[in-house]
C-alpha cells in the first residue's frame, strides 16, 4: 500500500512542474503558484506514504524507520529536497526553484518507484542498522543534501547571470540576492549535513569500535564538508565571492551525490548495493 | 577561518609578519580545505593498505617507488596529509589568537549572543575535535581478538602489525548466537562473554553488533565469526579411557608406563580424501616427532583395504603403543571475532563535536548575518565585521 502511494507522487511531481513551466513560457504568475500548490499536494502523498511505510513495517513484526535501504533512501532524498522547496518557495517566495526542484525530486522518487534494480519490499534490519543512530544519522544527511541541492540551484542561476549587465529576467532576480539565498541554503545544509557526520561518527563508535575509519563514504562526507566549509570561508575571503561560491556550490552538489551514490562501487562498509 | 582582512584584525597592531599575515588568512583556509579535499579523493579512489599490495604488484617498480615516496597506499596518515591538516589546524589557531583581544574587549559588554562569541566556539569545537583525533591516533589501540566458544584468551593482535597485547585480564566466550529472520536474513550476533581478573568471576554480559562491552577501560565489538569444528577424541590406554575435546591448534599431554606425550592438533577436516571425518595429529614423544591421521570411520576402510595399516602406519591408530586413538566426531561451533579498543581521544572529540554543534547553532540561528549582506554591491567585495561562519 505504501509503495502505492509512493509510485503516485512522482505524477504529481511532474504535472507540479509543467504546470511552474507553462507559466513561465506564457507569463501567467498565477500558474506558478498552482505549480507550488500541486508540489505540495504531492508532497503531503510523499509524507502520507512514509508515514504507512513504517506503520507497514511495525505490522510485518519487525518495525523500523523507513530510512534503512537503497529505496527508503532515495525516497527520503526526494523529500528532502520537497520540503527545503516547499519551505523556500512558500516564505521567502524566490519563484525560481520549480523548474530545478520538482524535476530532481521527480527523478529520485520515480527512479526508487520504477526502477527494476530497486528493490522497494520492507526488509527486517541487518544487525549492524540495529541502532538508534539510524534515524538521527539519516535524516540529519538528507536534509542536508536536500538543502545542498536548492543551494545549488541559486549556484547555478548566479554562473548563468554571471556578469551579465541586463536588467532581471522573468523571475530570476538580481544577482546578490541570488547569493545570499545561496548562502543561506548552503549554511542550513551545512548545519544538519555537520550533524549528520557526527551522529554517524557516534554511531560508528559504538558499532564499528573506530569514531572514523576513513571508510570511503566516510571520506566522502569530510570531503563533500571541507567543499561547503570553503564555500562559507570563500563568502568573507574570496576575490569574486558570488561567482566563486557558486562554483563551489555545484562542485559541493558532485561531492554529494558522489558521497551518496557513488561511493557504493568502493570498497567499504557503507553499501546500499 | 577569520572574517577580518589582516589590516583590521590585528588587535590595533598593524605591524604583522609574513608568517602571520600568512597564517591567518582566511585565503589559507579554504586553499587548503579544497587541497585536503582533492588528496582525500585520490585517497578514495587509490586502493590502501592491504589491497594496495596487490595493486602495486601490478604497476611495476617505478610506479612503486613514487606510490612509496607519496605514501598513497596509507594516504590519510601519510606525512605531507597530517602535515596539511596540521597547518589547517595552524591556521584556525592563528586566527582565533588574531580575533582573541576583540573578543576579550566584546564579551563584558556584549552577550553570548555575539558574533565574535559564536565565531570562536564554533572554530574552538573543531580544535578539539583535531585534538581528540590526535589523541586517538597517538594513544588509541586498536586490536582484534577471536575465541571459540567455551575458550579463554588473556591476548588480542593490533590490528596495524598483528604484535599481541596482553589485556591484563581474562575473557571467556561462553556462547555464540546467531539469529536469522523468516528471510534467511541476519538478525542478530551475540556473544556471552565473562571477564575474569584476579581468577575470580568479575563480570558477564553479553556482546551484540552496536551494543559493545567496556572492562578495565578496554572495549570489546562483536565484528565477526565463524564457524569451526571441534574433535571428539577417545585416547585408550588398556582399560583406561580419556576423552578429550579439542579445536585446530590445541594440545593435550598424555602420561603413562613412564613415558610422556604431547599430543598437538594439526588440522580437523569434515571429508578427508573421501574417507569421512578425520584429525590429523602431530605426537610428540622422546623418541622424536609422529604424525597420526584418526579416522572416524576406519572400520569400513579396513574391510575394504584389509592392508592399510601396513602401507600407511600412520592411519594406524594403535600406532603409538600403548595408547590407541579413536575419533568419536566431530562437533560444530563457533569462534567469535572481537574488535578490542581503547580510545583515549573519542570522549574529547565527542565534546569538541557538541561545542561545534552549538556554535554552529548559535552562528545561523541566533544572529542577524544578512545585515551585512545587505549593505549592496559596494561593499561586496569588502571584507566586514560581524559576519560569516
Amino acid at each position: 500500500m505504501n509503495t502505492t502511494l509512493l509510485a503516485g507522487t512522482p505524477f504529481i511531481y511532474l504535472v507540479a512542474f509543467l504546470i511552474d513551466l507553462t507559466g513561465r513560457v506564457t507569463g501567467k504568475t498565477e500558474l506558478s503558484r498552482a505549480a507550488k500548490t500541486a508540489a505540495a499536494a504531492g508532497f503531503c502523498l510523499h509524507t502520507a506514504g512514509l508515514a504507512l511505510r513504517w506503520v507497514e513495517s511495525y505490522q510485518l513484526g519487525f518495525g523500523h524507520a523507513p530510512l534503512s535501504n537503497f529505496y527508503e533512501s532515495l525516497i527520503f532524498f526526494s523529500w528532502a529536497i520537497l520540503l527545503a522547496y516547499l519551505i523556500l518557495e512558500f516564505w521567502k517566495k524566490p519563484g525560481i526553484l520549480g523548474p530545478f526542484a520538482l524535476p530532481a525530486a521527480f527523478l529520485l522518487i520515480a527512479y526508487a518507484s520504477y526502477s527494476p534494480d530497486v528493490d522497494s519490499r520492507i526488509r527486517p534490519l541487518i544487525p549492524a542498522l540495529q541502532s538508534n543512530w539510524l534515524v538521527t544519522h539519516v535524516i540529519t544527511c538528507f536534509l542536508g543534501y536536500g538543502a545542498f541541492v536548492i543551494s545549488s540551484i541559486f549556484g547555478l542561476l548566479c554562473l548563468i547571470k554571471g556578469n551579465d549587465p541586463l536588467p532581471a529576467r522573468d523571475g530570476v532576480p538580481e544577482r546578490d540576492p541570488l547569493s545570499l539565498y545561496l548562502y543561506r541554503s548552503v549554511a542550513v545544509g551545512y548545519v544538519f549535513f555537520t550533524l549528520g557526520i557526527v551522529t554517524g561518527s557516534v554511531w560508528a563508535h559504538s558499532a564499528w569500535g573506530s569514531w572514523w575509519s576513513w571508510d570511503p563514504k566516510e571520506t566522502w562526507a569530510l570531503i563533500t564538508w571541507m567543499i561547503y566549509t570553503a564555500l562559507l570561508h570563500y563568502r568573507i575571503a574570496g576575490r569574486d565571492r558570488a561567482k566563486g561560491m557558486a562554483i563551489l556550490s555545484l562542485l559541493g552538489l558532485a561531492s554529494v551525490f558522489f558521497t551518496y551514490l557513488g561511493v557504493n562501487y568502493l570498497p567499504g562498509l557503507h553499501s546500499y548495493l | 577561518m577569520s572574517d577580518h582582512s589582516p589590516e583590521t584584525a590585528a588587535g590595533g597592531n598593524k605591524k604583522r609578519t609574513f608568517p602571520d599575515r600568512l597564517l591567518s588568512s582566511p585565503r589559507l583556509t579554504v586553499g587548503l580545505l579544497l587541497v585536503l579535499a582533492a588528496a582525500s579523493i585520490v585517497g578514495t579512489l587509490f586502493p590502501q593498505g592491504e589491497q594496495a599490495r596487490h595493486f602495486l604488484s601490478r604497476l611495476g617498480p617505478a610506479a612503486g617507488s613514487f606510490v612509496g615516496l607519496l605514501q598513497l597506499d596509507n594516504l590519510f596518515h601519510a606525512i605531507w596529509y597530517m602535515f596539511l591538516g596540521g597547518l589547517l589546524a595552524l591556521n584556525l589557531l592563528f586566527c582565533l589568537y588574531r580575533r582573541w583581544p576583540s573578543l576579550r574587549k566584546a564579551l563584558p559588554a556584549g552577550t553570548v549572543f555575539s558574533k565574535r562569541f559564536h565565531h570562536f566556539v564554533v572554530h574552538g569545537g573543531v580544535l578539539i575535535i583535531l585534538a581528540g583525533a590526535a589523541l586517538s591516533h597517538l594513544f588509541g589501540i586498536e586490536a582484534y581478538t577471536e575465541i571459540p566458544v567455551g575458550e579463554t584468551v588473556e591476548q588480542a593482535f593490533l590490528r596495524k602489525d598483528d604484535r599481541p597485547l596482553d589485556l591484563g585480564f581474562q575473557v571467556r566466550c561462553d556462547a555464540f548466537h546467531f539469529e536469522r529472520y523468516e528471510s534467511g536474513m541476519p538478525k542478530e550476533y551475540r556473544s556471552e562473554l565473562t571477564f575474569f581478573k584476579d581468577s575470580s568471576t568479575e563480570r558477564k554480559a553479553p556482546v551484540r553488533v552496536n551494543q559493545p562491552v567496556s572492562f578495565e577501560g578496554i572495549t570489546f565489538y562483536q565484528s565477526d565469526f565463524r564457524k569451526i569444528l571441534k574433535a571428539r577424541l577417545a585416547v585408550r590406554n588398556g582399560d583406561e579411557t580419556r576423552k578429550v575435546e579439542r579445536l585446530e591448534g590445541q594440545a593435550f599431554d598424555l602420561s603413562g608406563k613412564g613415558m610422556n606425550l604431547s599430543v598437538f592438533v594439526v588440522s580437523i577436516m569434515e571429508n578427508f580424501m573421501t574417507m569421512g571425518p578425520a584429525v590429523k595429529l602431530l605426537v610428540r614423544s622422546p623418541e622424536g616427532c609422529r604424525d597420526l591421521y584418526v579416522f572416524r570411520d576406519i572400520d569400513r576402510f579396513l574391510e575394504r583395504f584389509p592392508d592399510l595399516y601396513e602401507r600407511y602406519p600412520p592411519f594406524d591408530p594403535g600406532n603409538i603403543a600403548p595408547w590407541r586413538f579413536e575419533l568419536a566426531g566431530l562437533e560444530e561451533t563457533f569462534v567469535t571475532g572481537l574488535m578490542v579498543n581503547r580510545d583515549p581521544g573519542a570522549p574529547v572529540a565527542a565534546g569538541g563535536a557538541a561545542v561545534l554543534m552549538a556554535g554552529m547553532l548559535l552562528t545561523y540561528f541566533t544572529g542577524n548575518d544578512e545585515r551585512n549582506e545587505r549593505r549592496g554591491p559596494a561593499r561586496r567585495n569588502r571584507p566586514s565585521r560581524g559576519g560569516g561562519p
